[in-house]
């Protein structure tokens, strides 16, 4: 009883030791920006927390442990940080993001001297709007860079959608004008246009290509059939004649003679030989036999598939003070399929846009 | 009347048949049922000493990552090395998982000549594990591992070969060692706990 009683007690102050062990905090997140979003880090698992200004309860395991959070802002480097149990505030300085590539990557002079002076503006004016949503989400697939495509100038802004349902499948051509307007009305008014005013002055730039890629899932079913045929030796069964041993094909008969000249003939046994018999063998001849049988083999696919939709603004259409609603009926489009072939191509297109990649 | 009286000679033969092969024709299962987890591993302190535990039972390594990245990464290689997470206790440290496997009973165990080849199959075996992740420091954490096996055995009371006592050992809950491979498979979860602690970008 009184061992029993001391398991208990040893038990209960080691859970209790372990319980105490468990460090609660009110965390007090700051970021500057403010606005970005928290995540508690836990292996590869992010746990989102909320906006900057945070407060969060966090758990430390000890008072010598250790949490990794991580800060994310459109437009902001992602920071990642560890914060100990022994503090209760946290700020967070998110440096912000180069949008525009860096001029020392491109090798043509002229090209470069307009990149160095269009970056800081590129920047600026990017950082403002990309946090502005529509319906697609997305990210930026690269660096703005300029380039001279034909004898146009033009600065190429590289978009990805991401995780969207109602992407333009390039085969079905009804939907391919409402995708082009949509995507548009979105990158459009939000980003390109403000560039292009912040930059309008420039005037070795003739304007801007957006070049916008996308993945779908394109869901296949085909069922293939084939033939198997295989040649099998069958059995003919039949008669034949055969020599066959028989141990007793006659009897033998032996004849004795006595002194006064009868004769008697008397049976010792069977003699053995050969004779012919007609024998049934159930496999007396094979005959080949093909066996042939139709294999159906039904295959459901799902393939992501990339394709790509590109915008030609000429800077022009600002310098005219066309009207925005009226801007998308003037611009360039070409939209290309997953092989590269073009679905859609109005307006002015450069011969020589870059072609897409084949699937990923 | 004759007839009748030969038929029941039938099962006095089979009898003797038995006998004289040393088996029983009824067959006795060990365990009934298997052990839980808890059953496993009754103490609350099975790891303030791991003394006694024998070396191919027992793995213990030293990752350096936070605790709450380490913790995460052995509960999700639990489940990758194929074992069912039953328990996990993020403030003790402690996770207990299961393996149930069939396989070969190891040599050595009774297994009679006429009607009881059991012993001769694969036959259910479990696997207990018992992980405590504890923290050594901000950036150090230790993941130790134990393992306990307990397999079904199928006997009779032979008069030849191992005796049925040694059906037992095996049926019981016990330290997995030597044939069970326990090494290996402990070996196996610190090898899936590190590559997801890669996967973090933590080592």
């Amino acid at each position: 009883m009184k061992g029993r009683i001391c398991f208990y007690f040893l038990v209960l102050t080691l859970w209790v030791s372990t319980a105490l062990a468990v460090v609660v905090k009110d965390l007090h997140f700051e970021s500057n920006p403010s606005d970005a979003d928290v995540f508690l880090l836990q292996g590869t698992k992010q746990v989102p927390l909320g906006k900057t200004p945070l407060k969060y309860q966090a758990e430390f395991h000890s008072d010598i442990s250790i949490l990794r959070f991580t800060l994310k802002k459109i437009g902001y480097e992602t920071q990642t940080i560890e914060v100990s149990a022994k503090q209760d505030r946290v700020v967070v300085k998110l440096p912000s993001q180069d949008f525009a590539a860096r001029p020392s990557t491109i090798n043509d002079p002229t090209l470069r001297s307009l990149q160095q002076r269009l970056a800081p503006t590129i920047d600026r004016t990017l950082q403002k709007v990309l946090a502005l949503t529509g319906p697609y989400d997305f990210e930026l697939a690269g660096h703005l860079r300029v380039t001279r495509l034909d004898d146009k100038i033009l600065l190429i802004l590289p978009i990805e959608l991401r995780n969207t349902k109602d992407k333009a499948d390039p085969t079905d051509l009804s939907q391919n004008e409402v995708f082009l307007k949509k995507v548009w009305d979105q990158f459009g008014g939000s980003m390109v246009i403000p560039i292009i005013k912040a930059i309008r002055g420039e005037r070795l730039l003739n304007g801007i290509l957006l070049d916008v890629g996308y993945s779908r899932l394109r869901h296949g079913f085909e069922v293939s059939s084939h033939v198997e045929s295989s040649i099998e030796m069958q059995c003919v069964p039949g008669t034949e004649a055969r020599q066959v041993y028989n141990s007793c094909i006659r009897r033998k008969i032996e004849t004795t003679y006595d002194s006064k000249g009868r004769t008697w003939s008397r049976d010792v046994g069977c003699e053995g030989g050969f004779e012919t018999q007609m024998v049934f063998d159930p496999c007396l001849t094979k005959i080949p036999v093909t066996h042939t049988e139709v294999k159906i083999d039904p295959k459901a696919t799902i393939v992501a598939v990339r394709s790509r939709a590109q915008y030609i603004f000429p800077i022009e259409l600002i310098e005219a003070a066309v009207e925005q609603d009226n801007m998308f009926s003037q611009l360039g489009i070409l939209l290309t399929n997953e092989k590269g072939e073009t679905v859609i191509k109005r307006g002015l297109i450069p011969s020589s846009l870059p072609r897409i990649p084949k699937n990923d | 009347m004759i007839q009748v009286k030969r038929l029941l000679y039938i099962p006095f033969f089979i009898f003797c048949l038995c006998a004289l092969g040393g088996c029983d024709p009824t067959a006795r299962w060990s365990p009934l049922r298997f052990a839980t987890l808890e059953e496993a591993f009754p103490y609350a302190n099975l790891f303030d000493s791991t003394a006694g535990i024998p070396n191919d039972s027992i793995k213990k390594n030293l990752f350096n990552a936070p605790y709450e990245d380490v913790f995460r990464a052995v509960s999700i290689s639990v489940s990758q090395a194929q074992m069912l997470l039953e328990k996990e206790d993020k403030k003790t440290g402690v996770i207990l998982a299961v393996r149930m496997i069939q396989a070969p009973p190891p040599p050595g165990l009774p297994n009679c000549v006429l009607a009881l080849q059991g012993n001769t199959r694969p036959q259910q075996r479990n696997y207990y594990y018992a992980i405590l992740v504890r923290e050594k420091g901000p950036k150090s954490t230790e993941v130790t591992a134990v393992a306990k096996a307990q397999g079904r055995c199928i006997y009779g009371p032979c008069l030849q070969g191992p005796p049925a006592s040694t059906c037992h050992e095996y049926a019981s809950v016990h330290w997995a060692t030597a044939h069970e491979n326990s090494l290996q498979e402990l070996s196996q979860l610190m090898i899936f706990i590190r590559n997801n602690l890669i996967q973090a970008g933590l080592l």
